[in-house]
């Protein structure tokens, strides 16, 4: 007969989920990098032909990736938003490779050990087993892993590492690659367009509805690394899909750089799920580019937790194109110590009858600065546009700052658009009433900010979050 | 008094309670109004602009001694045809001061003007400005009140009306620089035909700024098609003892309420006259005492 006390503790581990035992160090932890010492630090056209030459790229694509090096050379850096003074182009390493394998690994066996072991660590393989439909996960600047549950596949949803949907559907990727977010957009796309290595591309197809989320795990190991993948998401004409993107790296106290970029093409009547829990070392600059094309009937909800990183801008984009589409905007950001969170969102009303919904919540904690950055543009042709927008902030104690800067430009006299933002602290009666029930101030004001963030969390799978609450759960007792 | 030659008139039943002097600022011409200390001044100064059509290049100064009290207005009539208004202003409130001032610009919609007021409002002072803004082709304004003491209130009511082609740009900023600050920023506004109107608000407050209550609140009726209407509501807190928000709605008038009026035998354009009136009714409503101006507003609206 089996041991009911062994039962019993298994029961319990699976109902705290998989990531619940998420530690500091669990991010922190860092592989050995010798193969660092093949790859140079800095960019320069050489380095931007040899990533094309080393992916053995079609011609159009080399010529992409010269082209945003030249956009990159000329455009400045941002005038706006938190300084980027001390982040050195020539410190950091733009492409390196910790495995040879086009593609990724078809098993988790496959994979080297040292590999992983971290994602282990980070829960992926458990994650991929108990709830998700698929996984990519990206270490350095190429994806080591891949899976696709097979009845998808079946069904023509492509879930693939970028590089090979370059090789394998280079038709679609040309007619999408960087249409949504041109090279030219600003510095950080331009860069993202001549060094971009990895990444994930979905192809659903019409009518096509997948019910388990997909998940891309992108994981820097070594110091001063530079990632730059490409997300490109096509969801055909009513298709349905959830994509959950992760990311962490270990803290070296020298800067590190992610200049992602998501392009998302949503068609008629289609619905699609972007979910993000953002986690880089707080040596890491986030300057990463998140955009979204939304048709007819189309529905773009975008879902996002910033916990990590030194200085993030963030401003996911919808642009509502077709009529009666929408979008959703919800943001979750924590400002720890030397943290800078600028994030927000963009959002563009082009057509008749769309609406939006912006809700975001910041907490500042130890003297970090969070900043809600909104840009709401309605057009003549968006007849009927609606807009509301929220903004919750916490501040906990009084060195920490945030600032909330939304603009709002509405060219349509049938537009409605509501906008309301609110600053405080943690209110002082709430705490008492838990500690006079016995329960310790720090813990209280930790249920306190659950609770002010729950209303993001809740729209996140169950495992997702358990571990967003957990991130926070970290960043309170400052671990 | 009133040795020298004045842009403006000014109209008191006491001309006695209150001192003006030109100065110079920087090497330039300015006036200064003082309200000595522990004076009340039960009725208004009126500041009226004289008609003219030359450019204007005007600075005003504004002092209330400790303790007094006042209520300022400034009147820009449509008599003011100048091609272009450069208008600054400094208000300074000392400890217990209370000030009321209040801006009626109806100046000629040829006008282009920019105007730059700043407050400073020191410990337990209060300054509540209010601007009625009508004319001007093309304004620029740009107004901060400070509350630099404790317990200080400043208070801005901006209420504007851009038609044709005009082009009007407001931007509030209400600075909490020391503790226990309080304060309203509120900016309304009707956008029709060509126009374009712009509401920049900011509340900011500093870590030295802790218990202060600072809001912001921007409407705006958005009413013909051809407009262009943008609001900027942000916030800017530097420390966690704060109560601070903002808000802000561009809007269309509501179709159920012109239903209700035309279900009941009152015609369109009247029932959007009303609607109107009633949007900026309350506005003008904290006025009514100063019967001129209410009726001049009124009669605007």
């Amino acid at each position: 007969m089996a041991d009911p006390h062994v039962k019993s503790e298994v029961k319990e581990e699976k109902s705290e989920g998989i990531f619940a035992g998420l530690n500091r160090d669990t991010f922190d932890h860092s592989d050995p990098s010798e193969y660092m010492e093949k790859f140079k630090k800095g960019i320069s056209p050489q380095l931007v032909a040899h990533i094309s030459k080393d992916k053995d790229e079609p011609e159009w694509m080399l010529h992409q990736r010269m082209k945003a090096y030249e956009y990159f050379t000329r455009i400045p850096l941002p005038d706006w938003g938190p300084s980027l003074e001390k982040l050195d182009f020539d410190e950091i390493c733009f492409f390196a490779k910790a495995a040879d394998k086009k593609g990724g690994y078809d098993s988790w066996d496959k994979v080297p050990a040292y590999i992983k072991n971290t994602f282990d660590r980070l829960g992926i393989p458990e994650a991929e087993k108990q709830v998700l439909a698929g996984v990519g996960a990206q270490y350095e600047s190429e994806v080591i892993y891949h899976s696709i549950e097979k009845e998808l596949e079946e069904q023509g949803v492509l879930f693939l590492d970028m590089d090979v949907a370059v090789e394998k559907h280079p038709e679609l990727v040309q007619k999408y690659f960087m249409k949504c977010v041109p090279a030219n957009d600003h510095k950080f796309a331009a860069l993202h367009g001549a060094v971009w290595s990895g990444g994930t591309f979905l192809y659903v197809p019409k009518g096509v509805k997948v019910e388990k989320p997909l998940q891309a795990y992108f994981r820097m190991n070594a110091m001063n690394m530079g990632q730059f993948e490409h997300t490109l998401i096509i969801i055909d004409d009513g298709a349905e899909a959830h994509y959950i993107e992760g990311c962490s790296a270990p803290k070296y106290g020298s800067n590190a750089l992610h200049a992602g970029c998501v392009e998302v093409f949503v068609g008629k009547g289609a619905k699609f799920r972007y979910s993000s829990v953002e986690n880089w070392s707080k040596d890491t600059y986030n300057l990463n580019t998140k955009r979204a094309i939304i048709e007819e009937g189309g529905i773009m909800e975008w879902v996002g937790g910033n916990m990590g990183s030194g200085v993030t801008m963030l401003y996911p984009c919808s642009i509502l194109k077709g009529r009666n589409s929408r979008a959703d905007h919800l943001g979750i950001a924590f400002a720890n110590a030397g943290q800078t969170q600028d994030t927000g969102a963009k959002i563009f009303h082009l057509g008749e009858n769309t609406s939006s919904r912006i809700v975001m919540k910041s907490i500042s904690k130890g003297g970090g600065k969070s900043i809600y950055r909104g840009d709401l543009r309605i057009v003549k042709t968006a007849k009927n546009a609606i807009s509301q927008v929220e903004c919750d902030a916490l501040i906990l104690d009084p060195i920490s700052v945030s600032d909330t800067y939304p603009n709002i430009k509405v060219d349509n006299n049938s537009a409605t658009v509501n906008h309301e933002a609110r600053v405080g602290r943690l209110n002082e009666e709430d705490i008492f009433y838990l500690t006079s029930r016995g329960i310790p101030v720090a813990q209280a004001e930790a249920m306190i900010v659950n609770g002010f963030i729950n209303p993001i969390v809740r729209e996140l799978p169950l495992e997702y979050a358990v571990e967003m609450n957990r991130l926070i759960e970290l960043e309170m007792e400052n671990l | 008094m009133n040795q020298f030659k004045l842009p403006f008139s000014i109209e008191h039943p006491s001309k006695k309670d209150f001192v003006l002097a030109k100065c110079y600022e920087e090497k330039r011409e300015c006036y200064k109004l003082t309200i000595p200390a522990q004076k009340q001044l039960e009725e208004a100064i009126y500041i009226k602009l004289k008609p003219t059509a030359n450019d204007l290049d005007l600075k005003l100064v504004i002092e209330l001694g400790e303790g007094s009290s006042a209520t300022i207005i400034e009147d820009w009539s449509n008599e003011v045809k100048s091609p272009t208004i450069h208008f600054e202003q400094h208000i300074k409130c000392q400890a217990n001061s209370n000030l009321k001032y209040i801006v009626l610009n109806c100046s000629s919609q040829k006008t282009e003007m920019t105007e730059k007021r700043t407050s400073d409002v020191a410990s337990d002072a209060k300054c509540h400005i209010y601007t009625y803004h009508f004319g001007s082709k093309k304004l620029d304004s740009q107004l901060t009140q400070t509350a630099s003491g404790r317990n200080a209130e400043i208070n801005t009511d901006i209420i504007a009306k851009s038609a044709t082609d005009q082009d009007l740009s407001f931007n509030c900023e209400h600075e909490y620089a020391e503790k226990q600050g309080a304060g309203e920023v509120g900016m309304k506004g009707i956008a029709q035909d060509k126009a374009m109107l712009s509401f920049d608000g900011m509340v900011n407050i500093k870590q030295t700024g802790g218990g202060s209550a600072g809001y912001l609140k921007q409407e705006t009726l958005n009413l013909s098609p051809n407009t262009t209407v943008r609001a900027v509501p942000g916030l800017k807190i530097d420390t966690n003892d704060v109560k601070a928000g903002h808000s802000a709605a561009v809007r269309n008038l509501n179709d159920e309420d012109l239903y209700y009026f035309g279900a009941r035998g009152i015609k369109k354009e009247m029932a959007k006259k009303l609607l109107i009136t009633g949007f900026l009714g309350k506005e003008l409503k904290k006025i009514k005492e100063h019967k001129t101006a209410y009726e001049t507003i009124r009669k605007l609206i």
